[in-house]
């Protein structure tokens, strides 16, 4: 039961990490092929500045759950560093507990908003006219994927698996700046 | 100061020291600030809106993009390349082989927008081949862990951008003000290394390295793509031509044209490419959306004026001032990494500085310089880690090799603050910035 729920967290951040890639891919093809049209033909593809943004937004929070079990957020971990493993796991369930009482506010706010834009029918101001609510629901998907995954970690620190996977070999060393 | 000010601090201090993800926990203490000391205010509304107009800002689309740049070039062969490259060109200078690691670091910065991703794309080749042919250890480790730094002061800079998001300072002007200093550091590190290698023969192994004018072509053939790439991003922006988030696009593009040329553009590659950016990308949009909820929520607060009324009751005057923050920032890039240090600080420190009568764009090639300093200072240092993954020596060896490149850096410091127009000559002349 607990494991199928940690392996479906772990397929969907996933999944949602790997659409965040697609859109960057697609972001990158929308603006060569926008800089393109603008020089050869003079003429600027409608939607490329509205959707590139909304893109952005998946973009940038789309792959937050799985960066979180990569072990990707930054977090100071210095007040660990002294404390034996049983201690810095008491410690870690204390900054995974605070950290999901953040994001379920943050994913109740934006479900919320999102739930709002809906209701109200609030369309965007460019000539597309497209409903806010759509992209609005991807930002809501990421964050409350990512209440789900700080559970997963809370669940996993309780059961004594390991919290972050994933290979640090072929990636950047570091992925930091 | 008054309540909300220490509140606030006092909260940030508590989260960040219990470990909690740096942007998770700027949002939280917005959050509880808010809804305590605004209590009639719809925060969850103002959260929801605020991160969402955030993430959804013209101006950061060149993050990712950028950041994709670096990527794709990390996995091309690019190490191998700017050794050889440079290489031939620096026999005739003291020091020889060891200025590779500060040309090089220089190139890559100007292609890569990270000083983490710098130092370990450069050192992954340098450090072996030098430690190799016999080199002294220190100065090699040392100057790496500080030119690698230059990643984030030498355009494209992932640092510049959140600069300019969280104070709307033209990121297009701060990255042509990050060149000149960019390359003033870079030269007084060559300098630097070049005098102790004249001052002390032993440093530098006896036998040198031979290089025909025939291997200098080569290099030149080799690094041409590179280069060419690097001069067309920043080409584009300082004519005007193209604004940040174009440029980064044709970054992207030359950047697989480069893996192509190279063969070594695979569907594996961009894949692994891709998802290093999210990754990345990720880490950094969950810091900035805390940061910017934080700042609007601190500035509902009051607090930037409240901490601003406490400095200005000590009188600094405006170099007192400067001289504080770079105490200030030293102490906190000890524990912080750089980019949190900012921007958890800069609602406060910013508006104190141009009331002090400091250009914006002054202000943050100051800060970059001052997180370059954070890179290599223990206990969290990044630049030190990156050297240590790849040598396995100690973080103390490491600090203790790059001080004389943070003493460097620190000068620096404060030769642009007594003359700031090192930072803003060149923004001044490039054409149609805003």
């Amino acid at each position: 039961m607990i494991d199928t729920f940690l392996k479906a967290v772990d397929g969907l951040t996933r999944l949602s990490a790997w659409v965040a890639a697609s859109l960057l891919a697609v972001l990158a093809l929308l603006g060569m092929a926008e800089i393109l049209s603008r020089a050869l033909f003079n003429y600027s593809i409608p939607i490329a500045f509205e959707y590139s943004s909304y893109m952005l937004a998946f973009i940038m929070f789309g792959g937050s759950a799985w960066a979180l079990r990569e072990g990707g957020h930054i977090r100071v971990t210095l007040i660990m560093g002294p404390f034996g493993p049983r201690s810095r796991r008491v410690l870690d369930i204390g900054a995974t507990a605070i950290g999901l009482a953040v994001s379920i506010y943050l994913t109740y706010a934006v479900i919320a908003f999102t739930v709002g834009t809906y209701v109200l029918g609030t369309n965007s101001f460019f000539p597309s006219e497209t409903p806010l609510a759509i992209p609005q629901t991807g930002l809501a998907f990421s964050v409350t994927l990512l209440t789900l995954a700080l559970l997963a970690r809370l669940i996993r620190l309780f059961i004594g698996e390991p919290t972050e996977a994933g290979n640090h070999d072929e990636t950047l060393e570091e992925n930091v700046i | 100061m008054t309540a909300p000010a220490i509140t606030v601090i006092a909260m940030l201090i508590a989260m960040l020291g219990s470990a909690v993800w740096v942007g998770l926990a700027l949002m939280g203490v917005g959050i509880v600030g808010l809804e305590f000391f605004r209590p009639n205010m719809p925060v969850s509304k103002f959260l929801a809106q605020d991160v969402w107009g955030s993430m959804t800002s013209p101006e950061l689309i060149a993050l990712p993009l950028f950041i994709l740049m670096g990527e794709l070039l990390f996995h091309t062969r690019l190490s191998e390349m700017l050794f050889r490259g440079l290489s031939p060109w620096t026999t005739r200078l003291p020091g020889r082989l060891m200025h590779v690691n500060i040309l090089g670091c220089t190139l890559f910065a100007a292609a890569s927008g990270s000083s983490a991703a710098t130092a370990a794309t450069v050192g992954r080749i340098t450090l072996g081949e030098l430690f190799k042919r016999g080199y002294n250890r220190d100065l090699a480790l040392g100057s790496l862990a500080g030119a690698g730094t230059l990643g984030l002061l030498i355009p494209p800079s992932i640092i510049l951008i959140i600069y300019g998001v969280l104070t709307k300072a033209s990121i297009l002007q701060l990255f042509i003000a990050g060149i000149v200093p960019g390359a003033i550091l870079a030269g007084s590190y060559m300098l630097y290394i070049g005098i102790r290698a004249a001052l002390n023969p032993a440093l530098t192994p006896a036998t040198e390295e031979t290089f025909t004018w025939g291997d200098r072509m080569r290099g030149i053939l080799d690094l041409s793509p590179v280069v060419f790439l690097i001069a067309l991003v920043l080409g584009s922006m300082y004519s005007g031509i193209a604004g940040p988030s174009e440029a980064a696009t044709v970054g992207v593009f030359g950047a697989l044209v480069v893996a192509a040329l190279q063969r070594s553009l695979r569907f594996r590659t961009l894949h692994l490419a891709l998802m290093g950016t999210i990754k990345t990308t990720s880490m950094i949009a969950l810091i900035l959306g805390g940061a910017l909820f934080l700042s609007k929520g601190m500035a509902f607060l009051g607090v930037p004026r409240q901490v601003a009324d406490a400095i200005s009751a000590m009188e600094l005057g405006p170099f007192g001032l400067i001289a504080v923050l770079l105490v200030f920032y030293a102490i906190l890039g000890m524990v912080l990494d750089g980019l949190s240090a900012i921007v958890m600080t800069l609602p406060i420190t910013f508006p104190l500085v141009i009331a002090a009568g400091f250009d914006p764009i002054w202000f943050g090639i100051f800060l970059v310089v001052v997180v370059e300093m954070s890179q290599i200072t223990p206990p969290v240092g990044f630049n030190l880690f990156v050297v240590q993954g790849l040598t396995g020596d100690s973080i103390g060896k490491i600090t203790r090799a790059s001080i004389p490149f943070f003493l460097i850096m620190a000068a620096f410091v404060i030769l642009i603050a007594v003359f700031p127009d090192i930072v803003t000559y060149l923004p001044g002349t490039a054409g149609n910035l805003d």
